[in-house]
């Protein structure tokens, strides 16, 4: 009987040869290349899973960018250019925010080794998520992601109310002014040295400028409900853990140059990005390709490397462009500086903005005083021919007074106006942005 | 000349002087202009003719405020424009070149299709923007002063285009653009073997229409060519804004240049961090594309090369490399990934690279049979540079900038020490000289005193191919404080006065076919007034301002039409004194400005004017 089932087993194998070949030569696969994985799926980093270390949950950190040498200039008169390759495509780690993982191009995945040096998150205060159940639906913002938003980013405003719902509500903020290293971050303002009994010289103290007089119009014509002015403009490094204490709901960037963040800025700024809070880039040179504008392009790429999130236009129907925005008449992006209208551009996370780019030189705008009807240029000077002072609550910069129709354009008051009415709605946004999408993450 | 101040003299004979003076309550100044008998003077060049004193082809630039490389503004050179055709029908490239004030000359080409030869310049009558001088004195504050520098403001900075668009026969017309983003359209008014550019009286008022926006950028700086090869005429700019700075095209829907819309206008190419653009169009690579060759700030020239397919809206013109010697590699940077689109701030490193030293203009024309074309570059030292095409139809190559020299040379201009001439050639006034000549320099005048005398005329150098520049007739009429008037120059000399004190003034002059002769003295107290400072309570806070006060300026109530024969005359003025209210707190100071100016409008082209030994008087 066993010899007959032998016998048939074998009679069985030889009818089909063509399986038993097949088996066997499985059988010697899984026995060489058994403990080999040959297709992994590759599996994104946790995002914000806040453990011991801090907010980020990963420990793998991207590799520093190729090393910036700083080359010889030949003789010009413009030696302003930082030398840098634009097209960085040296990323060698690909992070994100985003959870899905169809997001990520397997060619771009090769991770950086682990840095012998922990990340800064030691240093930082930020909050420490719980366990990453529930989230936001059709964000990929996870629970936890959530919560660590909703402990950054609030405590901005008072109340509840977006768009136009935002005239009733209170806020209260402190705008920064990032400092980066390289290029000019203060081209759009001016800043002063006090000298402080017993602090000595204070550098940096912001006199006036673009985001002040931003700050003095919201402040102005909001009735008090606003809670910021002209000196609630404040500088910031962008290799600070300030970022994580003081919590800034936007850190505005400016320039006319190019210019290379370092490692540390970078990092920092990918992760305060990653709490929520929002990088505010304006050219102070309008249009497309300028030394700023490749740089800044160039740089929040390095910030926020995923291949697959590139820049995008703000859509007409953007909060801060519809009727419910807090200056509704901002129905479109308004013209700036000798006329330039490029799009806005932003590079977001859950579907928010994280980085907001506007390539029309509206600092520069803000950079003039209107009167208190809004309607005329402040003018008002005893003696025609000398620096006019202040308006009653903004600045004017004499310099591109004087330059106006002759070689600054398109800075009449209703430009103007309009210019600082879309620079309050893109604040006010910035401010509440967050609101309702944490407000529904379903494990809070 | 009073020989009794100004040469060296004793201490014993000073005391007598002084002496003699004082019984007498009279006082002839030296003083600050100590120069009344123009016998001192310092060389300058005259370019009149486009050549300077050593042979170089070279053109008087201007500087202006311009968006700087640092961010914000800067006084820079606005380098002078130029552009390359055949003017005269003579089968050979000529070269035009529009100086910093908007004086338009015309190198013609005398030498043969392999050898060029330049002589000297010759002016045209183009003059856009025609600029009023002042004939009185002014400060920054007056009226006077601000029409005059915004008349300048325009004058200066102007680009031109030469191109045939079939409607004039062989003639090549003119596109030009100011530094403010006008564009204004010249055609020919000469003949196939004369051109010139007479502007229409009221050419200021029509510009080439360009859409809704009030301007098309600033430093624009013009290339007409049929870029989409549709057999109209395009313009393409590079422009030099407060801003990215793009060169764009302008597609043209007619066969002349006449009218843009808004979407007629596209971005043909990006600045990528380079600034204050000048392209030109050429087939760089031999492939049948236009291409471009575009000067920017740094002095590099940079090209862009088209690709294959045929160009339509919306397309950009990729960065190809900038120019080097002889055509090699860029080096000291890293090799060139062909396979990237490249980026200047790669290149710019370069140590190999063409410069032309800073903001230029460029064109291009074969200047020597061989099929290639040349480069001609606008430097801003003012001279004219041209680089041979030593490559080949599909790979040019050019070893260095050569500055362009000429047949002839110029003789500088001795320009009086303490005295200022404003000749006006940017407001037309062409050919106009000015200087300190020397006894026997011209025949038949010979200093009152001295060895040398201050004299106005015209150049001698003539135009050969072209007929005499017509000077533009003025639209408005003379004002006080301004000549609208061809054949207008003003001599200007500072000069002290005391408040209180009585002034006469005597000189002597002589002239020719002069229409009209004035002196004007006014005063200036108190070495540019006083600061004070005040403040202002607004929300945010106690401003300061500062004003000036006593920088006003003080008629002396002297201003007297005086004539003039061919003889020398001696000419005396009023007595003049200041009878205003001098501000109290200048009251016991010393002014130390005022000025004589003293406005001489010659017959265009014709006229000339001597003045020697002039001395002020006070009493």
């Amino acid at each position: 009987m066993e010899n007959n089932f032998v016998a048939n087993f074998i009679d069985k194998l030889r009818n089909s040869r063509d399986f038993t070949i097949s088996f066997l030569i499985h059988v010697i696969f899984v026995a060489i290349f058994g403990t080999t994985v040959l297709f992994k799926a590759v599996q994104e980093p946790p995002d914000f899973e806040g453990g011991s270390e801090g907010f980020v949950g990963s420990t793998e950190e991207t590799a520093p960018p190729p090393q910036q040498t700083q080359q010889e200039m030949p003789q010009t008169q413009d030696v302003t250019v930082t030398p840098t390759p634009v097209n960085n495509s040296a990323v060698n780690a690909i992070t994100t925010t985003a959870t899905s993982p169809t997001s990520f191009s397997m060619a771009q995945m090769v991770m950086a080794p682990v840095p012998t040096a922990a990340p800064a998150a030691t240093t930082m205060s930020a909050p420490k998520p719980s366990a990453p159940v529930g989230g936001v639906k059709g964000t990929g913002m996870t629970a936890a992601a959530a919560a660590g938003i909703k402990g950054f980013t609030g405590g901005w405003g008072k109340g509840s109310g977006s768009g136009t719902g935002t005239r009733s509500r209170e806020f209260e903020f402190t705008a920064y002014i990032g400092q980066y290293a390289g290029g000019d971050w203060d081209s759009t303002i001016s800043t002063v040295k006090r000298t402080k009994p017993g602090r000595g010289v204070e550098p940096d103290n912001i006199d006036n400028g673009s985001l002040p007089n931003l700050l003095g119009y919201i402040s102005e014509f909001s009735g008090g409900k606003i809670k910021t002015n002209y000196k609630n403009v404040k500088t910031i490094k962008l290799d600070s853990p300030d970022f994580f204490s003081l919590k800034p709901p936007f850190i505005f960037l400016t320039g006319s140059k190019d210019f290379v963040l370092t490692e540390p800025e970078v990092e920092n700024l990918r992760k305060y990005v990653s709490l929520g809070g929002a990088i505010w880039g304006d050219s102070s040179r309008p249009g497309r390709n300028s030394r700023f504008d490749i740089a800044f392009r160039r740089e929040m790429k390095r910030v926020l490397p995923d291949k697959d999130k590139e820049w995008e236009e703000l859509p007409p129907n953007h909060p801060v462009f519809t009727g419910h925005a807090y200056y509704p008449e901002v129905k479109e992006v308004p013209p700036g500086i000798n006329f330039y209208k490029e799009p806005v551009y932003c590079l977001k996370i859950y579907g928010e903005i994280a980085v907001i780019y506007t390539a029309n030189d509206y600092g520069d705008m803000w950079q003039f005083a209107l009167d208190t009807d809004r309607k005329k240029l402040y003018l008002e000077t005893d003696r025609p021919g000398y620096a006019p002072p202040h308006a009653t609550y903004l600045a004017q910069n004499q310099q591109l007074l004087d330059l106006r129709e002759r070689l600054i354009f398109n800075v009449e008051p209703p430009a103007l106006d309009m210019s600082f009415k879309f620079g309050v709605n893109m604040i006010i946004h910035l401010l509440t942005r967050w609101e309702s999408k944490v407000k529904s993450a379903t494990s809070l | 000349m009073n020989t009794l101040l100004f040469p060296k003299i004793g201490v014993a004979r000073a005391i007598i002087i002084a002496l003699f003076f004082t019984l007498t309550d009279s006082i002839v100044f030296g003083g600050i202009c100590p120069n009344g008998g123009f016998e001192e003077s310092t060389p300058a060049r005259d370019l009149s003719a486009g050549v300077d004193s050593t042979g170089f082809a070279s053109i008087n630039t201007a500087t202006g405020t311009v968006p700087g490389a640092n961010g914000g503004f800067a006084n820079e050179n606005l380098a002078f424009s130029v552009s390359v055709a055949d003017l005269n029908a003579d089968g050979l490239p000529d070269i035009a070149a529009m100086d910093g004030f908007g004086v338009l000359r015309i190198y013609f080409n005398s030498g043969s299709k392999t050898e060029p030869k330049f002589t000297h310049a010759e002016t045209t009558s183009y003059n856009l923007y025609p600029a009023p001088l002042y004939t009185t004195y002014v400060t920054h504050q007056d009226k006077g002063y601000a029409d005059y520098m915004r008349a300048i403001f325009f004058k200066t900075g102007q680009r031109i285009s030469l191109f045939n668009d079939g409607s004039f026969g062989s003639k090549s017309n003119l596109l030009v653009t100011t530094a403010q983003g006008r564009m204004f359209y010249f055609p020919n008014t000469g003949t196939e073997k004369k051109p010139d550019f007479k502007a229409p009286d009221k050419i200021e008022e029509t510009p080439v229409k360009t859409g809704s926006f009030p301007f098309l950028a600033q430093a624009l700086s013009p290339f007409v060519a049929d870029w989409n090869g549709d057999r109209k005429i395009d313009v393409i700019f590079g422009e030099g804004s407060y801003s990215a700075n793009s060169i764009f095209i302008l597609l043209n829907k007619s066969a002349t240049i006449s009218k843009f819309e808004d979407n007629d206008r596209h971005l043909l190419a990006s600045g990528m961090g380079m600034e204050q653009l000048s392209p030109c169009v050429v087939d760089y690579n031999g492939d049948g594309h236009l291409d471009l060759l575009v000067t920017e700030r740094g002095g590099r020239i940079a090209v862009y090369l088209s690709p294959a397919t045929p160009w339509k809206p919306g397309d950009t013109i990729p960065f190809h490399t900038f120019l080097t010697k002889d055509g090699a590699p860029p080096q000291g940077v890293p090799p060139i990934d062909d396979k990237k689109p490249r980026d200047p701030f790669d290149i710019y490193k370069a140590t190999n690279l063409l410069n032309t030293g800073g903001i230029s203009t460029i064109g291009t024309g074969d200047f020597n049979g061989d099929k290639l074309f040349d480069i001609v570059v606008g430097k801003p030292n003012g001279r004219v540079a041209i680089a041979l095409n030593t490559g080949t139809a599909t790979e040019p190559k050019f070893a260095a900038l050569n500055d362009l020299k000429l047949e002839t040379t110029s003789v500088d201009i001795a320009k009086p020490v303490g005295w200022n001439l404003h000749l006006g050639e940017a407001s037309g006034n062409f050919g106009a000289f000015g200087g300190v000549v020397k006894a026997d320099a011209i025949p038949g005048i010979q200093p009152v005193e001295g060895s040398s005398f201050l004299h106005l005329g015209f150049t001698n150098k003539k135009n050969a191919v072209m007929d005499p520049p017509a000077f533009r007739a003025s639209k408005a009429k003379d004002t006080e404080g301004q000549s609208f008037s061809p054949g207008t120059s003003v001599i200007f000399g500072p000069i002290p006065f005391k408040a209180g004190k009585k002034y006469s003034f005597s000189f002597s002059a002589r002239g020719n076919r002069v229409k009209s002769a004035r002196i004007n003295v006014q005063a200036v107290f108190a070495g540019g007034g006083r600061v004070e400072t005040s403040n202002v309570q607004t929300k945010r806070g106690v401003q300061e301002t500062q004003h000036v006060v006593g920088r006003e300026v003080l008629g002396l109530n002297l201003n007297e039409v005086f004539t003039v024969t061919d003889k020398w005359k001696k000419i005396t003025t009023k007595e003049a004194v200041y009878t205003g209210k001098v501000p109290e707190v200048l009251m016991n100071t010393d002014p130390v400005r005022g000025a004589t100016v003293i406005a001489v409008t010659l017959e265009p082209g014709a006229g000339d004017f001597s003045i020697d030994d002039f001395q002020v008087i006070e009493k």
